[in-house]
């Protein structure tokens, strides 16, 4: 491998030093003078018709400046999929979960804005609920849009290879199916949105959001304004992991708001309303056959799958596509057959969260080789290391793997767990397990249809010279995009980091897709070389020039022009730079030309200087329908081995350690990587053991805050080892692919596989919590 | 005491910075801060205790020198903050230079989206102002009350543990400190501080917000207080503040007037006497743990109560309170239960005994007659075994679906004594009556395990929630049976 100087090192975060201290800025604490807050009525009822709202009394409490109902908006549907749109920004005619917005207020206080909600009068019209995702696809069940026969939002039917003519050659064939709960995103900054629309009709947002490209579209298209005067700002964003990916309610109705009462409006969610809102992993019912032969090749997968979304689509068509190709790796599986429904009920409608769509197929999978595996007489990391694919091979649903270290990850976790020696000698209760996973680099197609690209940066040298702003459309929120746009740019001009700054997040800046199907170290930073190398070339153009040295023949390390012949004369130009810079300080007297004496050269010489970098994939994909969802320039992948402890008595786990390694193609920043999977990491400890939404008969989420809807504190996390792999992506700036996404593919069913190597019990429904292992374990008692 | 409208102001030191404002009585410590003194960097992400985004440090003198403890902002009435000293985030770097908690932090990626990080700095910082050399356990106590989704805990155990490494080596790096250089002048600051504060009320009493907050200083102001408003209806009593303010900030429900009873010195006292202990009603959970004569004489109910909630929520909580709550799952509740404990009841008239276990009436009732509170509570110091049992489904801040306490008395290898008690199994923590007649003047054996176990299993109608159904709560009791019985016998191998 080259060497470098900054790239996969552990460089610090560019923003932690404002993270530490307090200082870095989210929505919510941003003000602007004469700002109202905005709060929204959600509707008590699961499935209602709206008969009537009045809003009088509300209008007339002081402190309020605008209520809103339908009747402010345009007519005009939004959601994620165009083909699918079928939310409105505020309910007309009827409501479709509790929790679905209904009406909404600026107010000069939170609390006034709070106490006018409680002053609005709704009247409905029951409708019946349906809240069970097979009820509602049932005969006769509750309709919940026109548009979606038998509550079905989209269908998929897939069939690779031919399962039926080689069924006979599989030795052994089995049937297993896991359900799953929805779950939530827990990300530790509630949603908020800050807007303001200007004299001159231009709307600006600040909004915590992951994707502030698709936010300005659907701001734009929504509310009926020129998309250029739309402009989306997201400042720090405190996680996101899916749910903040697309433009919600709160987001519009905070914009129309701030164009009615011609004020800055903020509204910030509260925790229940981001249960509420939701968008976050649907519930997942997996059925699956799978054959293989007596020496464990895979023959073929038959693949069964129902989400229950909620009541609107928002990426469901995404999701119950990605539930099914996502299978499609890191084994050698030439048949498969999907079919797969994404159903609509009345509750808060689901979306995508991290590993989308695919977490749950891949743990049911998983559990499936296990048990493959024990009917086989067989090591489970062996039958794996059979049938994992290389580098270079196309998977059954057309796609290509151009680089591929599952191999090496598996091997990796196998011996850095001590696998074979604690798979034979632990005691009952004590269990350990394994798992892969599979997962994009980058959805290879945008989300509405188009030839966009995905991502652009602009890299400009600062005309005084020395410094260097990246600007890039790129969301940072938290996963450290931004850091690694400025590694990348300081590796590529042989600068230090720290005279890199990035501004990114930004609509006005550049187009960036977001941060969603762990695309953005790929393609911003594809982008940001690019535009890097640009820079650099231009600068080096002029050192030529001025110089008569060859542009070839010069290089900048460590932030001085380097020649490869000699020393470059330049008297005559750091004579006239120092003449420039009387009495500035750090201006060089001797040595090399620096960078920024180049850089001020350059800008003398042409102007500013600006790289522009872009990123588009290729054409990818097979020909079928839904062929581009699981599409990627490249794929990651990664194993884990789980260590659990079970209480055979009251059914708790205690995690005891998991390691993990994953091939991220090339570790831009390894501590970055390493954050990933630990963090991916304990997600998915938390979905496999404890997280889950609750409901009650009426739609009403009954744990709808942290201390009922558990996830994983301090005290429950177990040493975690990461093992990086890197197999050298070629699609990939300098090699990089994704881990933030599939890090977290191989915990659930690394943990579930656990469980039954201490107990011998086998879940059918997530998360394992005491009271089902507990279950489990009577039921095995009581058939003995 | 006199009424104002919102003119009172509070007084108190919010970093190197004094500060004197006007507070109204529905105001939170986190909306002061954050909104009115603009110091953003302290977050909020659930009001109700359960994230720590909004920790911030609240320093007391004790002895001339400042004691900083973990609160959650977010549960704390602003009014609380007087004559305190507060740390936020924005008063650990001093210019360019990062407190050493902050500089490790960094350097450990121990930050990603950084939402969670000011708060999980106050803890530490809360932590290391207390113990230079915390052990793994230590530090993991003190972040058990902060979330992060995205780190996975793991670099911030790691910063922790450097942060140790570096003050115990006394090693130099750039940021050496851990207590920022101007504590020491609010120390001297605070002995001649102001006034304390009595009450602030407003005029504007709708249903939605908080008309009145007082703040008796004496048992005898309480009283006058209570006799003010006559009507319970019209005010509750808040001590630590952490059942109530969820209520509030939650559920909205606004009472009328506060009565805040953490000032009042003769509430304040913890008395160990030869045969019993005494806890004052305004003393905090943590103050409970950390007093030696408990963790000498009663160690079952530090082990208990270190249990409860989180280290911000023990720094705020107080036993009375949980005792008050009447929460039908209360960890301390059924640990006082099973050590016999009784409460004193204090109103104007004097006072009565009463025994805990005659205490709770129904769900959430409990014997407390108007103008009373609960004054103090009274443990016998006795010999014998003790143990708590807890079933979660996360190790901290975790409500129990079960929660169980036994104690048991041997006398030349027959139990002569016990007592079982559980929590999440019927409207209030009771005893299991019906374990005693199975075990008592016998021998224990496996047997007899089991015997007992069925009948606690019998004597409950537990209902299904949120965090388990009554199938399950009844496989926990006999788990717990089991467990407790195991455990003694072990111990009396
Ligand atoms: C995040 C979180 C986690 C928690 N975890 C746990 C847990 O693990 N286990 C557990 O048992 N509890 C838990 N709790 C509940 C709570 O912390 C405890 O019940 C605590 O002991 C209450 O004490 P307090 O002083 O804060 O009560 P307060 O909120 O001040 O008061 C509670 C109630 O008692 C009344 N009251 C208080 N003091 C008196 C008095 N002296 N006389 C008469 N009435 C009085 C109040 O009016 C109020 O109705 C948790 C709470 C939170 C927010
Ligand atoms: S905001 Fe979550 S504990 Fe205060
Ligand atoms: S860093 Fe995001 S929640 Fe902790």
């Amino acid at each position: 491998m080259k060497e470098y100087k900054i790239l996969n090192t552990r460089a610090p975060r560019v923003d932690a030093n404002d993270k530490v201290t307090g200082k870095a800025k989210y929505t919510d604490d941003l003000a602007m003078p004469g700002m109202l807050y905005g709060a929204i009525l959600h509707s008590p009822q699961a499935h209602a018709k709206i008969i009537s709202i009045d809003t009088t009394a509300a209008e007339n409490l002081t402190g309020v400046f605008a209520v809103i109902t339908h009747k402010d908006a345009h007519k005009v549907s939004f959601g994620v999929s165009p083909a699918r749109y079928d939310e409105y920004v505020l309910a007309r005619e009827k409501v479709r979960y509790v929790g679905d917005e209904i009406a909404a207020v600026a107010a000069a206080t939170p609390e006034v804005a709070r106490q006018a909600l409680d002053l609005i009068q709704v009247e409905f019209e029951e409708l019946d609920p349906v809240f069970d995702a097979r009820q509602a696809m049932a005969e006769g069940a509750p309709e919940l849009h026109e548009k979606y026969q038998q509550n079905i939002v989209q269908q998929v039917h897939w069939h690779f290879g031919d399962v039926e003519a080689v069924r006979q050659k599989a030795d052994i064939i089995r049937t297993d199916s896991l359900t799953s709960k929805m779950q939530d995103a827990a990300f530790m900054e509630p949603q908020c949105a800050l807007a303001n629309y200007d004299d001159r009709g231009y709307l600006t947002m600040y909004s915590s959001t992951q994707a502030p490209h698709y936010v300005q579209r659907t701001l734009a298209m929504a509310l009926r304004i020129p998309l250029h005067k739309v402009r989306v700002v997201k400042p720090a964003v405190g996680g996101g992991f899916g749910p903040k990916a697309s433009c919600s309610s709160m987001e519009l109705i905070t914009c129309l708001l701030a164009m009615k009462t011609g004020k800055p409006v903020k509204t910030t969610f509260d925790r229940e309303q981001v249960f509420l809102h939701s968008r976050a992993r649907h519930q997942f019912f997996h059925k699956m056959t799978t054959g293989v032969q007596k020496d464990g090749t895979l023959v073929f997968l038959e693949h069964e799958c129902t989400l229950d979304g909620g009541a609107y689509c928002s990426f469901g068509i995404a999701t119950v596509y990605y539930a099914g190709s996502l299978l499609g790796g890191p084994y050698r599986l030439e048949n498969m057959k999907y079919d797969g429904y994404r159903v609509v009920t009345n509750k808060p409608a689901c979306g995508a969260q991290r590993g989308h769509g695919a977490v749950i197929a891949r743990a049911l999978f998983e559990v499936q080789l296990d048990r493959i595996a024990e009917e086989l007489n067989m090591d489970p990391i062996e039958l794996r290391l059979k049938n994992v694919r290389e580098a270079g091979e196309t998977t059954c649903n057309e796609l290509y793997l151009s680089s591929f270290g599952m191999k090496e990850a598996l091997e990796a976790v196998r011996d850095s767990a001590a696998w074979k020696q604690k798979r034979k000698d632990q005691p009952r209760g004590k269990g350990i397990g394994a798992a892969c996973g599979f997962f994009v680099s980058g959805a290879g197609y945008p989300i509405y249809n188009s030839a966009t690209y995905h991502a652009t940066v602009i890299t400009k040298l600062s005309e005084v010279g020395g410094g260097v702003i990246v600007e890039s459309g790129a969301a940072d929120i938290g996963q450290g995009s931004d850091t690694m746009l400025a590694m990348i740019t300081a590796e590529v001009l042989g600068i230090p980091l720290d005279d890199v700054k990035v501004i990114s997040g930004d609509s006005d800046l550049a187009v960036d897709l977001g941060a969603y199907s762990s695309r953005t170290t790929l393609m911003a930073g594809a982008a940001a070389k690019e535009a890097a190398e640009s820079v650099k070339r231009q600068i080096l153009e002029v050192v030529a020039a001025k110089t008569g040295a060859a542009c070839d023949d010069l290089d900048i390390q460590d932030a001085e022009i380097v020649w490869s012949k000699g020393d470059l004369d330049i008297d005559q130009i750091r004579h006239d730079h120092r003449l420039e810079h009387r009495n500035f300080s750090g201006i060089p007297l001797s040595g090399r030309l620096t960078f920024g004496e180049a850089s001020r050269m350059a800008f003398l010489e042409r102007g500013s200087i600006v790289g522009t970098g872009k990123y588009k994939p290729p054409v990818l994909g097979g020909s079928f329908k839904g062929a581009a969802v699981g599409t990627s320039p490249a794929f990651g992948c990664s194993a884990q081995v789980a260590e659990v402890t079970v209480d055979l008595e009251t059914g708790e786990v205690t995690v005891n350690k998991i390691t993990g390694a994953h091939d991220c193609g090339f570790a831009i920043n390894r501590t970055q990587v390493e954050g990933q999977m630990e963090g991916s990491i304990m997600m998915g400890m938390g979905e496999a053991l404890m997280e889950e939404i609750k409901f009650d008969d009426c739609g009403r989420i009954l744990n709808a805050n942290l201390a009922e809807y558990k996830i994983p504190t301090s005290l429950d996390v177990p040493p975690l080892e990461a093992i990086i792999i890197e197999s050298n992506e070629p699609n990939g700036p300098f090699g990089a692919k994704e881990v933030g996404e599939g890090a977290i593919m191989p915990t659930i069913p690394a943990i579930l596989n656990a469980i039954y190597d201490a107990t011998n019990v086998r879940l059918d429904e997530l998360p394992a919590t005491p009271e089902r292992i507990r279950a489990a374990l009577r039921l095995k008692d009581k058939g003995k | 005491m006199k009424a104002s409208n919102l003119t009172t102001s509070i007084s108190f030191f919010l970093n190197a910075q004094h500060i004197k404002v006007a507070v109204s009585p529905e105001t939170t410590a986190l909306g002061l801060i954050r909104n009115e003194l603009g110091k953003r960097g302290t977050k909020e992400s659930c009001s109700e205790g359960d994230c720590g985004a909004c920790t911030i440090a609240a320093g007391e003198l004790s002895d001339g020198k400042l004691n900083y403890r973990a609160i959650n902002s977010c549960l704390w009435p602003a009014i609380r903050l007087h004559g305190k000293h507060i740390i936020t985030i924005e008063g650990l770097s001093q210019g360019e230079e990062l407190n050493l908690i902050q500089e490790q932090m960094l350097e450990h990626h121990a930050t990603q989206c950084g939402y969670c990080t000011p708060g999980i700095i106050m803890s530490l910082f809360c932590l290391f102002t207390r113990k230079q050399s915390p052990n793994k356990q230590d530090i993991v106590q003190a972040l058990e009350g902060n979330l992060c989704r995205c780190t996975g805990y793991q670099p911030i155990l790691s910063a922790a543990q450097s942060i140790t490494e570096l003050l115990i080596g006394k090693k130099h790096t750039n940021a050496n400190h851990i207590l920022p250089g101007y504590v020491s002048e609010i120390e001297s600051k605070l002995v001649s501080h102001s006034e304390p504060i009595k009450v602030i009320e407003t005029n504007a009493f709708q249903g939605r917000d908080i008309h009145g907050y007082y703040v008796p200083r004496t048992l005898e102001e309480l009283h006058t207080c209570m006799d003010k408003f006559g009507d319970p209806e019209r005010y509750r009593i808040v001590s630590g503040g952490t059942d109530l303010m969820v209520d509030i900030n939650i559920n909205r429900n606004f009472p009328e007037n506060i009565i805040d009873i953490s000032e009042i010195d003769d509430l304040s006292a913890i008395r160990i006497k030869q045969d019993s202990i005494s806890i004052g009603s305004g003393v905090t959970l943590t103050s409970i743990i950390e007093h030696p004569g408990i963790r000498e004489k009663l160690p079952i109910l530090r082990e208990t109560l270190l249990l409860v909630g989180s280290e911000q929520i023990r720094n705020m909580a107080t036993l009375a309170g949980n005792i008050a709550n009447a929460s039908p799952i209360a960890d301390g509740v059924v640990a006082l239960l099973g050590l016999d404990a009784d409460v004193t009841l204090l109103s104007k008239n004097g006072r009565r005994n009463v025994k805990l276990s005659d205490f709770f009436i129904d769900y959430k009732q409990t014997d407390l007659q108007t103008g009373e509170i609960l004054g103090e509570i009274h443990i016998p110091i006795q010999e014998g075994f003790f143990n708590f049992e807890k079933s979660s489904k996360r190790q901290a801040v975790d409500i129990a679906t079960v929660n169980s306490f036994c104690y048991l008395k041997e006398d030349s290898g027959l139990i002569s004594d016990c007592r079982f008690v559980f929590g999440g199994m019927d409207k209030t923590v009771r005893l299991a009556e019906s374990c005693r007649p199975v075990v008592q003047g016998k021998k224990l054996d496996d047997r007899l395990i089991l015997k007992c176990a069925e009948a606690a299993v019998k004597e409950f109608e537990p209902i299904s929630d949120v965090r388990g159904s009554a199938d399950y709560r009844r496989q926990l009791v006999e788990n717990h049976i089991v467990k407790h019985l195991h455990k003694f016998l072990s111990i009396n191998e």
